[in-house]
């Protein structure tokens, strides 16, 4: 008889060794498709630019590039603190509670930002059907929002199991993960759609 | 039926090869080329570090 795998390997073999937590591979795997959604929406709206004799078009307001540069400083400080965070929890969880909630207001900071700049374009007439950047600036920008919010609730989860000390490190890093990806998208779609 | 035939050949409009090419000039091409690039290296570049990045960690692993 021919013997499975599973009887062949010694006992030390046979045990299952996590060298990848299953939560940080999920998230790669979103960050990967996520990465080619945001790709797709620039690639488009690159194209289009390029097509344009006025830019931006006529009648429509300049997106507010010197505000906006606030919220990415906010932003970016965020990603930093978190790492900060990182650190001091390896040492001793609790010290990170800090810079995890500083963190988490930057992140809300941002959000509240780009939220009070909307408002102030749509009062200006950028809609969603008042021209092509009205299109594809809605759509880049709130869906970078609307990952910045999942984020910020991911790192409320966080923070409440680290409260509770349930936090696993699995689970950190993931959380982690996910938070440098919105941070570090941010430039490039600030870059490519408000420059 | 000829005239017909003839009628119905002249009634099309002149059709772009590409239903998104509408527009010829250079920065145009350029953001095609460009983004043709940028969309077809991103998820082999992505993969690939998803994949290094597996590796290192059993090769850590193991040691």
């Amino acid at each position: 008889m021919i013997d499975t795998i599973a009887e062949r390997l010694t006992p030390e073999r046979r045990e299952s060794r996590e060298v990848v937590p299953s939560a940080v591979l999920a998230v790669l795997v979103l960050i990967a498709c996520e990465s080619m959604f945001f790709a797709g929406l620039v690639s488009a709206f690159t194209i289009v630019k390029s097509t344009a004799v006025v830019w931006p078009p006529v009648g429509q307001p300049r997106l507010p590039i010197e505000e906006t540069a606030i919220n990415t400083a906010a932003l970016l400080a965020s990603a930093m603190i978190l790492r900060v965070a990182a650190k001091r929890y390896k040492d001793d969880p609790w010290a990170a509670e800090r810079p995890f909630l500083v963190t988490m207001l930057l992140g809300i900071a941002f959000v509240v930002l780009q939220g009070r700049e909307w408002v102030a374009l749509l009062a200006q007439g950028l809609t969603l059907t008042s021209s092509t950047l009205g299109s594809f600036f809605y759509l880049i920008v709130g869906a970078h929002g609307l990952h910045a919010i999942a984020g910020i609730i991911l790192l409320m989860y966080a923070w409440w199991r680290l409260r509770r000390g349930q936090l696993s490190d699995a689970a950190f890093l993931a959380i982690q993960i996910f938070w440098y990806f919105v941070v570090g998208l941010w430039p490039i779609l600030y870059w490519r759609v408000y420059l | 039926m000829k005239r017909f035939l003839v009628l119905l050949a002249l009634l099309p409009q002149s059709a772009f090869a590409c239903s998104v090419c509408y527009s010829a000039n250079e920065s145009n091409r350029m953001a095609f080329i460009d983004t043709t690039v940028f969309l077809s290296l991103l998820p082999l570049a992505m993969l690939g570090g998803i994949v290094w990045w597996i590796w290192r960690q059993v090769q850590l692993h193991g040691s």
